[in-house]
């Protein structure tokens, strides 16, 4: 028990933001269900910690159960409705660059739990279509396609001049 | 293009927090969720032994006592008197009746020889350790002060609410035979998360586990002995009152799966109850055929003809496949003679049939068994249905249910690798 905490929490230490920033995109923009999901990864992780160190898959192993998480959470009718912040916000006029990260994150936040969860592996992690398909379960064909609507839903969404006329159509 | 995309996901970000994941924190979650994991596994183990030991009872009782007994079935020679439909019925020749059998002891779990059958299940059931009769009550609706096995229809079912001081829950066991059906996972109702062949030893005893979103746990463990007795065993986490008041659980497992769960009950009981079964220990016995709750003894050859041949299955009989199937009234009965507890059987048309448990006719729900979900009272002549909507990912192959007890024409499920 003592080998697997010291291992685990090397990984720990080592992927936890990482991690985070991959969660926050699937969350489509929280901070604190990102570190939510991150640690609920975490913890499944911790249970099947010996297999998945002799298979030497932890990232793969990590970035499926991350995903599946992601969809099941964005299942939820509640998180829907509300979400959780810090602090109260307050309106005044945003810093630069500001604006566009919120452009981003409205915009992801748009995109159905399975199109984002596919164009954040695919672009955000360096997945290829095969990689990505294995993550989620899915066909290669779902994956181009959904990859090409999530593209094109984000490009509607944020006026176009941001993204290029490609995607995985082929 | 990648590069476009990357660079424009990463001006999500915007400010990025501090990281505020607490590393002893995850930790002490992934050994909580370890810790009972680990319990969960040992206890269905709990819930397999259930099921062999009263499979063991089951097979001795058929094996030995029966024929002590039961009197002989009857032949065509001895007409229904009443209003039953009176068909000229194969010749049946009967065993002599055949040594008193000794007790068996089945590793402290004495059977008594002779004893009736669903008294010999629930005694053993009592003495398993696996529920003790001062923390069992019997289901709201139901009458008698302790839960007992009874019979419904053609499969002996127990039925109790478990409740302990810390946990409660619900436990069921069914004893029923299935001739020439094995073991799977096809036998096992929906819903469930997962099914595993937990013994790989003949017989095989197949698990599956369910966990709602409510909080429900149900561990369900099948299998089917030598001579086609099937027996299974369902324990939740969630007793039939509460679910009736909707009271969600409080326990995280099932309460029967935690007595036991690091006292190797199944190291100990398990063997002695393999070296009991009759493939061993009851070699040379005539074969036998199960009659309602009757237990008949008759030379195996003959005993598919006397209780699958045409002329029984009009009047309410097993069809001539075995498959079990039932006309649409209530089953014409030969007379018997007096019963085990002397008083003359009922012959003829029969006219009441057991109100069932609740569950067994709902689908879905624990317990139930495969082929159970359809009304027993089903139209033979009718288009066969499908008795349960499949879960995605699975294809029928040819499903037919067509009886109460799981007899069914091909009841093989195979996963779909579509």
């Amino acid at each position: 028990m003592q080998d697997r905490d010291t291992e685990f929490g090397e990984y720990l230490d080592s992927r936890a933001s990482v991690m985070r920033r991959t969660a926050y995109l699937l969350c489509g923009g929280d901070w604190h269900r990102a570190e939510d999901l991150v640690q609920t990864t975490l913890t499944k992780i911790y249970v099947a910690w010996p297999r998945i160190r002799r298979d030497g898959s932890v990232d793969a192993y990590s970035r499926k159960i991350m995903v599946r998480a992601a969809i099941d959470e964005s299942r939820k009718a509640y998180r829907r409705r509300e979400s959780v912040v810090e602090d109260l916000p307050e309106l005044t006029t945003p810093p630069q660059g500001v604006e566009d990260a919120v452009d981003v994150r409205r915009a992801l936040a748009q995109l159905p739990a399975g199109q984002r969860a596919v164009v954040v592996l695919r672009y955000w992690e360096d997945l290829s279509v095969t990689e990505t398909a294995q993550a989620l379960g899915k066909s290669e064909g779902t994956i181009k396609s959904q990859s090409s609507k999530g593209l094109a839903h984000l490009r509607r969404l944020l006026g176009s001049g941001d993204l290029a006329q490609t995607g995985d159509s082929g | 293009m990648t590069d476009d995309v990357k660079q424009l996901l990463g001006r999500a970000f915007g400010d990025e927090p501090p990281l505020r994941i607490d590393r002893d924190e995850v930790l002490q979650q992934g050994r909580k969720r370890l810790r009972r994991r680990r319990f969960f596994e040992a206890g269905s183990v709990i819930a397999a032994v259930v099921v062999a030991a009263v499979g063991a009872a089951a097979l001795t009782n058929l094996a030995g006592s029966e024929p002590e007994r039961m009197p002989p079935a009857a032949t065509s020679a001895q007409p229904a008197p009443n209003e039953g439909l009176s068909l000229p019925l194969p010749p049946v020749s009967t065993s002599p009746p055949a040594e008193p059998p000794p007790s068996v002891s089945l590793g402290g779990l004495p059977i008594e020889s002779g004893a009736d059958m669903s008294k010999q299940l629930t005694d053993v059931l009592y003495s398993s350790d696996i529920v003790a009769m001062d923390e069992v009550e019997v289901l709201p609706g139901q009458s008698g002060g302790l839960p007992a096995f009874q019979l419904y229809g053609e499969q002996y079912v127990y039925e109790a609410d478990v409740v302990r001081s810390d946990v409660r829950g619900l436990l069921r066991v069914t004893v029923d035979y299935v001739p020439g059906q094995v073991a799977d996972c096809g036998m096992i109702p929906a819903p469930y998360t997962g099914c595993e062949e937990w013994d790989k030893s003949s017989p095989q005893a197949f698990l599956a586990r369910y966990e709602g979103s409510d909080g429900e746990r149900r561990t369900y463990v099948t299998t089917v002995l030598e001579r086609g007795i099937r027996v299974s065993a369902t324990a939740t986490n969630t007793t039939d009152r509460d679910r009736a008041a909707g009271t969600p659980s409080s326990a995280k497992i099932p309460p029967v799966l935690v007595r036991g769960a690091g006292a190797g009950v199944a190291g100990t009981v398990l063997p002695v109850v393999r070296a009991g079964w009759p493939g061993r220990q009851h070699d040379g016995q005539p074969g036998r055929a199960v009659v309602g709750h009757r237990l008949v003894a008759v030379d195996p050859g003959v005993a598919a003809g006397a209780f699958a041949g045409p002329a029984r299955q009009s009047s309410g009989g097993r069809g001539a496949d075995g498959g079990g199937q039932y006309s649409a009234g209530p089953a014409g009965q030969p007379c018997r003679g007096p019963g085990p507890d002397g008083v003359a059987a009922a012959c003829g048309r029969r006219t009441a049939t057991p109100t069932p448990p609740r569950h067994e006719a709902e689908p879905g729900r624990e317990g139930t068994t495969v082929g159970g979900e359809e009304t027993p009272q089903q139209d033979e002549t009718g288009p066969p249905r499908l008795a349960r909507r499949l879960t995605q990912g699975w294809t029928s192959r040819a499903r037919t249910f067509s009886n109460r007890s799981g007899g069914t024409a091909d009841s093989s499920i195979e996963r779909s690798t579509a």
